[in-house]
Formats: structure tokens, sequence, C-alpha cells
């Protein structure tokens, strides 16, 4: 027992069921908010052993968002960790987040699953990039064609004429973004 | 190209833009325009390109906001 305490728990417990109808409501749920840090802090806190260079597992309390890094830095409530195979850092909140310290063996695992995603995106992203260059090419070569039977569509200054492959500005005023292309 | 939509592609970026027409102004180059415009997206390109490499992407210009002169 923490010798700053004010009252045992029993006091404590039976000063909030005594009291607690007397407080307004948005106090009420800024001190529910605060248990519940204080709670989610204290259970599944700030691992023993974390620090800078060590190697974690990250899961959100709904256990939908996950993470594995190397935490770069420490701060006030949390860490910064950096994803193996990646360029960005993320920051990882012990309020909402368990973070597990993770062994060697499921650290390589993680990084070689990162590594093996990371080929497969940039090798999917060079094949879908030779696929537009070569549907641009198509576009262009059989334009003159395409423009024998346009499409009439309602712009905001009037009707055009599109065809594909034919060479467009687009503007778009509420957004100010000016597009060109083909 | 859709009923109200066309994808415009160009050789400043790997990917397609999605026009929606009754929210833009449009207008049809003709292949003289389109050469200066060709040149000017390359060149943006390029320029991306070199600062990707050196991590300063974040210093280009947002282009999506300056028009290309056409004369």
């Amino acid at each position: 027992m923490s010798t700053a305490r004010a009252m045992d728990d029993e006091t404590f417990l039976a000063f909030i069921r005594n009291s607690v109808a007397t407080y307004d409501l948005e106090t009420l749920e800024k001190a529910v908010k605060t248990l519940n840090d204080n709670i989610a802090s204290r259970r599944w806190g700030k691992p023993p052993g974390l620090e800078v260079g060590s190697h974690v597992a990250a899961v959100d309390f709904d256990g939908i968002f996950g993470w594995y890094g190397t935490v770069i830095r420490m701060t006030g409530q949390g860490c910064i960790i950096e994803p193996p195979s990646a360029k960005y850092t993320q920051r990882i909140s012990f309020k909402k987040y368990i973070v597990r310290v993770v062994d060697e063996f499921e650290w390589n695992r993680a990084c070689m699953a990162a590594g093996e995603h990371a080929r497969e995106f940039a090798e999917q992203k060079a094949r879908e990039d030779t696929e537009l260059e070569a549907d641009r090419e198509d576009a262009i070569k059989d334009r003159a064609r395409a423009a024998e039977d346009p499409k009439n569509m309602l712009a905001i200054n009037g009707g055009i004429n599109i065809y594909r492959g034919a060479f467009v500005h687009a503007f778009a005023p509420t957004t100010i973004l000016t597009t060109m292309g083909w | 190209m859709t009923p109200k939509a066309f994808y415009l592609s160009s050789p400043e970026s790997t990917w397609t833009h999605r026009i929606v027409t009754a929210k833009h102004e449009i207008g049809l180059l003709s292949d003289a325009e389109w050469q200066i415009v060709d040149a000017e997206l390359r060149r943006r390109r390029a320029e991306y390109e070199v600062a990707e490499k050196a991590g300063k992407t974040a210093d280009l210009v947002d282009y999506s906001r300056v028009k290309i002169p056409l004369h």
C-alpha cells in the first residue's frame, strides 16, 4: 500500500458510492477516463526491459491494429518504433497498445515476412507501371481512330467531346487542382 | 471512361487521375500545346525522381496548383 494514500481502499470506494451522485456528468466521465487510463497503464503499460533498440510487438486494445518494430525513442507515455523494411516510424502509446518485447526468433520471422511483403509490393508496382505505360502508348497510337467516335460529356464549362487518347486539361475550381493527361 | 467520368494518365506520375466532368472545367489541347505540356510533365517527373533519391521530396513545389503556360 502506498504511503501517499489519503484513505484505505474500502473508505475510497465508499466515498465514491456516496458522493458520485453529487458531481456533474462531465466530471464523472473525465474521472472514468482517468481511471481507465490508469488501469490500462498499470495492467498493460510499459513492459519491463523496454528500451531503445528493443524489438517489440504492439497490438491495440481492440486487437485490430498490430505493429512490429524496433524502439528508436522513448516518450513519456509510449515509444516510437520503426517497423522492419519501412521508411516511416509509428508512435505507440502504452494507453492504447499492449506492448510486448519479442525474442530474436519472432523478430526474425517478422523481418522476413516484412521483407517478403515489400518485395511483392515492389514487383506488383513495377508490373502495374509497365501495364500503365503500355496502355498510354496504346491510347496514343489509336487516338486518331478514337477521335472519330467521341463521347459527349458535360463539364462545368459546357459540353466536350472526349475520346480515348485525347490530350486533356482538367481544372477543378473547388479545389484549384489542375490535371493534364490523356 | 464512364458516363460521368474518365481517367487521365500522364508522364508525370505512375498512377491515373479520375476526372468527374461535372466538377471540372475541361479543355482539349492541340498537338502543339501537348508537346509543351508533355515536356514539362516529363521534367517534373525527372525532378521528382532526383529529389526522391536525395530524400528531399518535401522540398518540391506542389505542381497540382501550377498552370503550365501554353504559349
